[in-house]
Formats: C-alpha cells, structure tokens, sequence
C-alpha cells in the first residue's frame, strides 16, 4: 500500500523540494546551517526509507528529548510521512512513532542507507 | 511470571510483615502507571492513551498483608532531566520524599528505550522491582523477553504483566509486599574517560560538602549532566569539581557532558536489551496500515473531519432521542406535582424548584453528556488525539502555538479543568499561558450540553454544529491575538505517537463514571439547589434587582429581563443557565417564549463567558491570579463582542 508507487527516491526528492519551498514561510537561520558532512536533513529525507541520523540540533532541551525517544547519532530511522502546512515529520525510530516538528526536523541531518542495508520490512 | 535475581541480599520471607509504606509506580509516559494504579485502588486517576495523560501525582492506599500502604501514580519521566513541569513534579517527588519502594512499570514493547530510565533510576539506590508490562504488545511485535535474564542482567525482580487485562497485577503486588532488593552499587559501569569524571566528582562529594540522602554516584552522574536541582543541592566545592569534570569530558569527547551520559546509558540499555530479548517476525501490524490512512496528507484530514462529525451526530442523535423521551415522563410529574399541592405556597414553590432542578439533570443534561463522555473517552483511549495533534501541528504553529496544545483544547470539550492542567506537558511557559486561556473558551460538557440542548434541540443540529465550528474560529483568532501579544518561537515539537489500543467497554464505563460522578454528585445537587434557590426569589420577586443591574447587558443582547439572574448562577455551573432559564422563564418549552436569535445569542454568550468556579480556581493554580483575571476579562470581552456580532448577524440574515 505504498502512497506513490514507482516514484524513484531522486524524484521524489525533487518532488518534496518543490512542493515544500512555498510551505516554508520564514526560514530561521539556524535551519539553514548547512551540515559538513554529505548529508539530508530530514524533513526532505525520502518516505519509508531507512536513513541514520548523523546530526542532532546543539539545543541541549531538543536534543535530550529526542534522544529520549531513540533520535541519536548513528541510530536508524525512518519517515513514514509528513504534515502538510509546514507540520511535523512523521517518523519510525526503533519501534516507536515520534512526530518531529518541521522547524527541529530541518536540524536533524541523516544520511541515506545503501538498499541493501535497509531493514524495510515491507 | 515472577523472576527474582540471584544476588537478592534479603529473602523476602524473612521481612514478612514489614510492609512498604509508600510505594510508587515510576515509569516513561504511556507505559500503563496509571492503569495498574486504577486497577489496584479502584478509577481515581485519568488515564488515555498518550503520552502525559497524568499531570499530577495520584495517591490511592491499597492493604498489603494486613497493614495499609500508600500508592502513587507520578507523572510519566523519559528520565530524570525533566523538560516540563508535569515531569519535573514526579523527579522533585523521587528525591525528596521517602519511598520506600518504587515498582519500575516498563513498556515490554519499548524495552530497549525503557531500560535507559531503568538505569537511571536504578542510581536512586532505592528498592526497587521491574513490571514488564504490555507483554501482549511485545509478543505481536515478534519480541520475547526472558524476564530471568533481565532480572539476572539488572540484579532486580521482574514481574510480567498486562495492565490492560488486570493480568499479573495480583501477583506484582504480592510480591511487592515483601520486595527489598535494593540495586547493588555496583551495577553500571561506563566507559573509562567518563567513570573517572565521575569518580572525581564522587571524592570531592565524599570530602564532606553534601547534605543529602541521595547516594554520591547519583549526585556524581546529575551534577556531570548539569542537572539544575542536584546542583542546588551540593555546596561550592562540589560544584567546582563537577565544572572541571565537565569541561574535561567535553574536550575529550567533543560533545556535551549529558550527551556523553545518555549515549553511555542509551549503549547499557541497547547492550542488556539485546542480552534479554529475542526479535522474530512481527505479525500484521494492522496499526501501521490504519495510520497510513489517518496520518495521510489529504485522508487524514478528511477521517478527522469525519471523525469529530460523526462524534457531534452521534452525541445530538442519541441525546435528542433520549430527551424527547424523558420530557413527557418529567413533564407528567409536574401536573402531578400542581395537583397536589395549593398553587403559591411556599412548599409548592420549594417543591417546584427542586422537581425542575432534577428533571433538568435528567432530561437535558445527562442525555447529551453520557454519549458525549463515552465517545470522548474511547477517542482518548484509542490513541487517536497525538494523530490529531500531529495533523494540527502546522495549522497551530501558524497562531504560533505548539501541535501538542491540540491536547489539552480536545480534553477542553470534556471538562476546562483537566485541560488546564494538561497544559503542564508544554515545555514552554507562554505556551502554557495561551493554552490554558484557550482551553477555557473551548466549549466543555456542559456547555456543549447548552448547545445541544437549546441550540440543537430548537434550531436544530445545523446551527449547533454552526456554533461548534464559529467557536473554534474565535478559539483559533484568540490565539493568534494572544500570540501577536506575546511573540516567541515555541520550542519545535517532539511528541510520541503510541500504538492504537483498544480498550474494554468495562474500562470505558470506569473512566465514564469517573468523569460523571464529577455531575452526579456535585453538580446536580447544585442544579436543583440553584433551581429551588431561583424559584423562591422569583415568587418572592427577589431576583428584580439582579435582573435590573444587569439589564444593561441583556438589553444589549436583545434577551428577556429575566434571563440576568440565570447568567450569575452560570458561573457556578455552565449547565445551570440552562436548567435556570426555564425556571425563570416559567416553561420548559423555551421556543415559546424566546425568539430563535434570543436562543442563539443566549447560548453563544453561555459558551464563551466567564468559565465555570472550578475552571477558574484551576486556573488559579496553574496561571496565577493576575493571569487568570486578564484571561475572565478578555472571555467576558469575546463573549459580548460576539453574542452582539451574532444578533447582528442573525438580524440582517432574517431581514432578507
């Protein structure tokens, strides 16, 4: 039951860019800090796909709580949808569902899994 | 299941007799606390299915081999840094009461992550036994626990249960009773680089500064992790030691010293988790398949409409049928009642008062409000409000609130009190503000009841629905007021979405009741006192001056003189207007003798003035006085502003 069925994930994320550039209303600098590392952040990770997180936001409240709930560097994940009207990233972290809010999930940077390694199990 | 360690240092048997005295269930949010609680001591604390449904601590007593012992149910903690006050009041209770036992309620589900307050918690040196709850959840996700492996692992008993079911909660209790393993010292150890700034700031604790029953690793650990209470608790030296430590950690690891302790703890929990439990093929997770539909860009939206909809005709439905019912029956009892007695006596009058009182209760208040509760309650417990908050989040964020705050404005339908104080899951302070004042304008029970039962029930279901949905609008406008007012960005939101459960009719009725007692015992004694109250001011023409100094405002509303007094006793009790309104108007049947435009207006006016007393000495608690008067003066304010608005409105659409 894959909502877009046949998207290549490259497409996709050409999609996501184009439909969420108008959402973004004021960008705050912080989430436009660009990461060092060959990274997405993952509010453009792509859906259903597992991804590890690299980097967490520095805020040390953020951070703890999503940490708290399995978001940490080097841990797996992945998003599972994504709010329209700039609302939060749905995502899929060791068992649970946790809902990112956009402005947090644009400072979570995450890098794509070769397929192989993904442990999709749908 | 019960699995004792092998290193128990007391055998329980040997204390048989000497029971905890105050024993508390302490775990991460939405892992049941509060269902065991209510289970063992009978409905007293709200529970739903998401994360922070407990706000404040609840204390029951329970008997335990003869002798009584107090249960608390704290507020769920991810771990001991708390990051809102609701987390903060169960760390506070951790340290500074006397526990004499803590029964450690984890979701066998989410072991791995459960295990990381597990840890914590063990630091506490307290006594101290591992529920493993929710071990039905974990079976159909495909994870095996052994329990003697864990309780080998953590050096502490594990008992196995299914809250839900009332399953082994029996048995977690018995064994509670004579439970005093306490965690050995010993038992975690980290990484070199980080076991030596522990151990510095542990001597520099030992050199005699500290003056506090908590054990020194504990200290030593909280004050690496900054944490703000324990570093008010230790005198300068210590705190000096535990800078040095930090700063020395940080250099080392490049990253915060917390951050440094949570990756040590998160590695134990995965490393145990892995030692304990095996993972197979999970069965159909049907939960997955529904969420795609209800979390979906365009569907979810649509199931939410549909949702509330199909709540609001069920409610109106079931309660007009009921209603239409009941009247002729209560309606019989009052020709009775005038055959009986002279007309204009004082008995007939303070009979009259008290039939009304009661047959109000019965025909126009609890038909609406049991459906209401029920259909409120299974939404709660299902899990589907954080959906409903992650599908807001963006709208919210747009009045600049947080997606969480749908939390506490959906609890506000059922009653404005608990939804104040659910503001307490907000981590900021402003949110909490905007929320709790929002919260009052939301329509409760019994104010829905009003519109249900005036509006609906005489104008008809579209115009209740009407003022439902204009409400919310003012509900959101006021929020974008009061943030323009007090502009800040509101902290990104974290919410875990938890599982669906579906839970038994008998758990429902419980919390139903629950909630209903809150009316049956105490507000429809104060109906019919209100209503027997009303009647003899009435016959003895007492209510004329209340009438005169408030005809200002009734004038302005275009409503009948009459209906001022029924406005003041609203305040006590939102369905009181209602029951006081036919009383003062002398009939049951109100289209008689109220326009449709005087029916709206008055309820419109209902909804959104002054909340009820209980309202506002919560608000009280949680705002502060100052807050909770600016918060009466701007719902007074709306409330006129829009009543007028909606005469208007109702004038010009009439005239065409």
């Amino acid at each position: 039951m894959s909502q877009r069925p046949g998207v290549l994930p490259e497409q996709y994320e050409n999609e996501m860019q184009f439909h969420l550039l108008p959402l973004i209303v004021r960008p705050d600098s912080e989430s436009y800090a660009p990461s060092q590392r060959t990274g997405i952040s993952l509010d453009r990770a792509p859906q259903r796909e597992w991804v590890e997180v690299i980097e967490v936001p520095h805020g040390r409240r953020a951070s703890r709580h999503l940490g708290q709930l399995g978001i940490c560097v080097n841990e797996r994940l992945r998003v599972l949808n994504t709010a329209p009207l700039g609302g939060p990233v749905l995502v899929d972290a060791g068992g649970t569902t946790v809902a990112i809010g956009r402005s947090l999930a644009r400072r979570i940077m995450v890098r794509r899994l070769d397929s192989t390694h993904s442990g999709d199990t749908h | 299941m019960i699995s004792a360690p092998r290193r128990t240092e007391v055998s329980p048997d040997s204390h048989a007799g000497s029971c905890p005295q105050t024993i508390v269930l302490i775990g991460q949010p939405n892992c049941g606390k509060s269902t065991i609680f209510n289970h063992v001591v009978g409905y007293r604390s709200e529970t739903a299915n998401f994360p922070g449904s407990t706000v404040e601590i609840a204390r029951g007593q329970i008997r335990l081999n003869g002798s009584i012992s107090q249960l608390l149910d704290l507020p769920g903690i991810y771990s001991l840094t708390s990051s809102n006050p609701a987390e903060a009041s169960a760390k506070q209770f951790l340290l500074d009461s006397d526990v004499d036992l803590m029964i450690n309620v984890v979701d066998a589900s989410l072991l791995s992550r459960s295990l990381e307050l597990t840890l914590e918690l063990r630091e506490l040196g307290l006594p101290m036994l591992i529920c493993l709850n929710m071990v039905d959840d974990a079976d159909k996700k495909g994870i095996s626990i052994s329990a003697e492996r864990l309780s080998n692992r953590l050096g502490l008993p594990v008992l196995e249960t299914v809250a839900s079911r009332g399953r082994g909660i029996r048995e977690l209790f018995a064994y509670a009773k004579t439970c005093t393993t306490t965690p050995s010292a010993d038992a975690a150890r980290w990484s070199r680089d980080v076991e030596t700034a522990v151990n510095e700031i542990e001597r520099s604790l030992s050199t005699g500064q500290a003056e506090c029953l908590l054990p020194n690793r504990f200290v030593a650990v909280k004050l690496l992790e900054a944490d703000e209470d324990v570093d008010a608790m230790v005198g300068p030296v210590a705190r000096t030691a535990a800078q040095d430590a930090r700063r020395k950690l940080e250099t080392l690891r490049g990253r915060s010293a917390d951050a440094v302790i949570m990756a040590e703890r998160h590695d134990e929990a995965m490393r145990s988790c892995e030692e304990v439990a095996t993972v197979g093929r999970p069965r159909v997770n049907v939960g997955a398949a529904v969420d795609r539909w209800l979390t979906h860009s365009f569907w979810g939206y649509v199931f939410l409409i549909g949702i509330f909809l199909g709540l609001f005709w069920g409610v109106f439905g079931l309660g007009a049928a009921l209603e239409k019912a009941l009247q002729p029956v209560f309606a019989a009892g009052s020709v009775r009642l005038s055959s009986w007695l002279a007309q204009g006596t004082a008995a007939e009058v303070l009979l009259r008062g008290f039939w009304d009182g009661l047959a109000g209760g019965a025909t126009i208040v609890l038909p609406y409000l049991v459906p209401f509760l029920f259909g409120l309650a299974f939404l709660e417990d299902v899990g589907y409000l954080p959906r409903v908050a992650y599908l807001m989040d963006g709208l919210l964020h747009r009045i600049g609130l947080h997606g969480t705050s749908v939390l506490p404005f959906v609890l506000g339908y059922g009653c404005n009190v608990p939804a104040c104080m659910a503001t307490r899951i907000l981590p900021s302070k402003r949110d909490r503000f905007i929320a709790s004042v929002l919260a009052t304008l939301v329509p409760c029970a019994a104010r829905s009841n009003v519109i249900f039962a005036l509006v609906a029930f005489y104008l008809g279901p579209g115009w209740a629905l009407g003022v439902f949905v204009f409400n919310g609008l003012v509900v959101v406008l006021s929020g974008w007021i009061l943030t323009r007012i007090w502009p800040e960005v509101t902290p990104g939101m974290v919410l875990e979405v938890p599982r669906y459960q579906v839970h038994s009719l008998k758990v429902m009725t419980r919390k139903v009741w629950f909630r209903l007692r809150e009316f049956v015992v105490l507000s429809w004694p104060l109906l019919i006192g209100g209503s027997v109250v009303l009647a003899m001011a009435e016959h003895w023409h007492w209510d004329g001056s209340i009438n005169l100094a408030l005809s200002p405002l009734t004038r302005l509303l275009g409503l009948p003189i009459a209906v001022g007094t029924t406005l003041v006793f609203g305040v006590l009790r939102k369905e009181l207007s209602m029951i006081m309104l036919i009383q003062a108007l002398g009939t049951s049947a109100i289209n008689q003798t109220m326009t449709a435009s005087q029916i709206l207006v008055f309820t419109i006016f209902i909804t959104f003035y002054i909340p009820c007393l209980a309202t506002i000495a919560t608000l009280v608690k949680e705002i502060g006085r100052k807050m909770t008067a600016l918060a009466l003066g701007y719902s007074f304010i709306v409330a006129t502003v829009v009543a007028v608005a909606a005469r208007g409105a109702f004038y010009v659409f009439s005239l065409k």
